[in-house]
């Protein structure tokens, strides 16, 4: 016989388990629960599925949510609240997501943050303005690869400034002004 | 004497400290298109006390980063006698009339109204190990970290026995102030016909192209004030130093017939009264030459105060040695030196001596916390060179730490490890100079 019980409307801190008539263990997702900040991504592990496993996510404004082979990458987009359901043939879990406020490093060693800070001479301070304003902005990396290439200004002083950095410092920089 | 512990003084009075906790920017008071000035945040976790000697370029950088990286835990003193901060950057454009050193003073205001750095307008008379001494008797000691950005001091040219001589006959007007308004002066007053002399030391000297840009600017104003005199310029390197082919354009083309450079020169004698100057150039001695004005720039090194600390150990004593992965001198622990004042493969200059205090805030900051600092720092400098009162050139390095020599050094990929120039002098670069020097202030004071 097949025990089922319903999710519905149950405390979002706890997870209940359907048990399966079989020996085999049923759906797991572990963590049961998530805190991440916003710009931030942490990952939910799902094993023991039966059949095609699906994800709903309840507030995609808050968490994006993508699924690939088992695991679950969940985004911080803004602050609140978001439940994200594991499903497989026979199980459904919640998990609840929060969404925190994206705080400085505590240990103030972004890498990234002190190469960018390279830039702000001519860009301001976090990519605030000078030149072209660059803080916030998500497509620094191809920006750069115009003037790496050559396609872009290539007598000009940005061009020659850009041939001192390593690519991956380029990528680092470019990561840290999407998000000052 | 009146000795006073310093900080327990302020801790009673309470340091009035401004903390935003707000995300939100806020722009500058001063204008509407002023920069953007980010919050200091409050939930780092880090704190401690550090006290910065010298609001110039770097210093002003150290403080103002180690608020916005390091957060309200964090204090900062800033000891700097002056109210505000004149920029050098620019400073060539009073001496043709551009500008006004009033348009050249950059204040405090933000730094200790925003970002809540503790301003102290003092001189400080001496550096021991854990304490500084004030001119007022006060003792500051309390601190964690000590970094000291204190700029240049100048040597007399054989010949002199004063620096008045500096301050009131033959200015260097080479750290922005009264000696720009009186060489500005003595400029527009000299006797057409008369020529401008200017010296130049042998490297290293703060900011490389400077000579060669005053060189030009003012030849580029005597065309049409004093269309019969000349600047003629006694280098004591063997030849022009950085962007030697726009400059060599600008001397032989540009300023063609206003500009006589004359390399490998040694002064032998000034009179400064009379601006007279001695000098042998090779095999050349004895030669005497008579300025209309006479604009000597004298060697630099860096002040008395550190050598009385026992900071300056470069080989020549006559700068600081630091470790480039931190800032912190090679001869005292617990003391960070940036800037004019260090001895490092990178030019003095206040685009440099900004990326430096960032390193050396992130280096700090990281130490506070007991951790190492960050392995691969990585600085660079971008510099705007004014040919003409309308054109400019630009200059590029980036530098890359090198652990075998534990120096930076500019990469291969960057011009076989050497600087970029322009290609030529443009108009377009003279409003991109315009740009720069706003932007990289307000990354400063702002």
């Amino acid at each position: 016989m097949t025990i089922q019980n319903s999710l519905k409307g149950l405390a979002v801190t706890s997870l209940m388990l359907i048990a399966a008539i079989s020996d085999a263990a049923s759906l797991t997702a572990s963590p049961a629960s998530l805190s991440v900040a916003v710009n931030q991504s942490a990952t939910i592990s799902i094993s023991n599925a039966r059949g095609t496993v699906r994800i709903e996510n309840s507030n995609p404004g808050v968490a994006s949510a993508s699924l690939s082979a088992n695991v679950v990458t969940v985004t911080g987009k803004s602050v609140g609240t978001s439940t994200i359901k594991v499903k497989d043939r026979r199980t459904t879990l919640s998990v609840p997501v929060s969404v925190i406020s994206a705080v400085p490093p505590v240990n103030g060693n972004n890498d990234g943050r002190l190469l960018a800070s390279n830039c702000f001479q001519c860009h301001g301070t976090n990519g605030s303005g000078g030149f072209e304003s660059l803080g916030g902005k998500n497509d620094i990396a191809a920006e750069l690869s115009e003037y790496l290439s050559g396609d872009e200004d290539p007598d000009g002083i940005m061009a020659a400034h850009l041939k001192g950095y390593t690519q991956e410092q380029l990528q680092a920089i470019s990561d840290y002004l999407a998000n000052p | 004497m009146n000795r006073r512990n310093f900080l327990n003084t302020m801790a009673v009075s309470g340091f009035g400290l401004l903390t935003l906790s707000s995300t939100f920017p806020v722009h500058a008071d001063d204008s509407s298109t002023g920069p953007i000035q980010f919050p200091v945040p409050t939930n780092t976790g880090i704190s401690g006390h550090i006290v910065v000697l010298g609001g110039g370029m770097a210093g002003a950088t150290v403080a103002k980063y180690l608020r916005l990286w390091g957060g309200t835990g964090v204090q900062v003193t800033l000891i700097e006698k002056s109210a505000a901060y004149t920029s050098n950057i620019m400073s060539n454009t009073v001496l043709t009339g551009q500008r006004t050193l009033a348009n050249l003073a950059y204040n405090y205001n933000t730094l200790v109204n925003h970002y809540g750095v503790n301003l102290v307008n003092q001189e400080v008379t001496k550096i021991n190990g854990g304490s500084i001494l004030l001119a007022d008797g006060t003792i500051v000691d309390n601190y964690d970290r000590l970094v000291i950005a204190p700029g240049l001091e100048f040597d007399l040219l054989p010949g002199m026995s004063s620096l008045d001589e500096y301050e009131t006959l033959i200015p260097h007007a080479w750290k922005a102030g009264p000696q720009t308004t009186l060489l500005r002066s003595q400029l527009v007053n000299m006797t057409d016909g008369t020529n401008v002399v200017i010296t130049i030391p042998k490297a290293p000297y703060r900011c490389p192209p400077g000579p060669y840009e005053r060189t030009c600017v003012i030849a580029d104003w005597l065309k049409s004030h004093k269309p019969n005199s000349k600047v003629i310029v006694l280098d004591a390197n063997p030849d022009i130093l950085v962007e030697k082919d726009n400059f060599n354009h600008a001397f032989t083309v540009t300023h063609a017939g206003v500009v006589d450079y004359r390399p490998g020169c040694t002064i032998t004698n000034v009179d400064s009264s009379n601006r007279v100057l001695s000098y042998d150039q090779g095999l050349s001695v004895g030669n005497t030459i008579e300025a209309g004005v006479l604009n000597p720039i004298p060697p630099q090194r860096a002040p008395k105060l550190l050598a009385d600390a026992g900071l300056l150990n470069s080989p020549d004593g006559r700068f600081a040695s630091v470790d480039v992965l931190s800032y912190e001198s090679t001869a005292k622990p617990g003391i960070h030196i940036i800037g004019d004042a260090t001895h490092t493969t990178m030019p003095k200059a206040g685009h440099i001596g900004n990326q430096q205090g960032k390193t050396c805030v992130d280096a700090i900051l990281r130490l506070l916390q007991g951790q190492q600092p960050d392995q691969a720092p990585v600085t660079n400098s971008a510099c705007y060179t004014p040919i003409t009162a309308t054109t400019a050139t630009w200059l590029s390095a980036v530098y890359q730490y090198d652990p075998l020599t534990k120096k930076m050094v500019i990469p291969t990929q960057h011009n076989s490890g050497g600087a970029i120039s322009a290609t030529s002098a443009t108009t377009e670069n003279y409003q991109d100079m315009l740009t720069w020097f706003d932007t990289v202030m307000g990354d400063t004071f702002a």
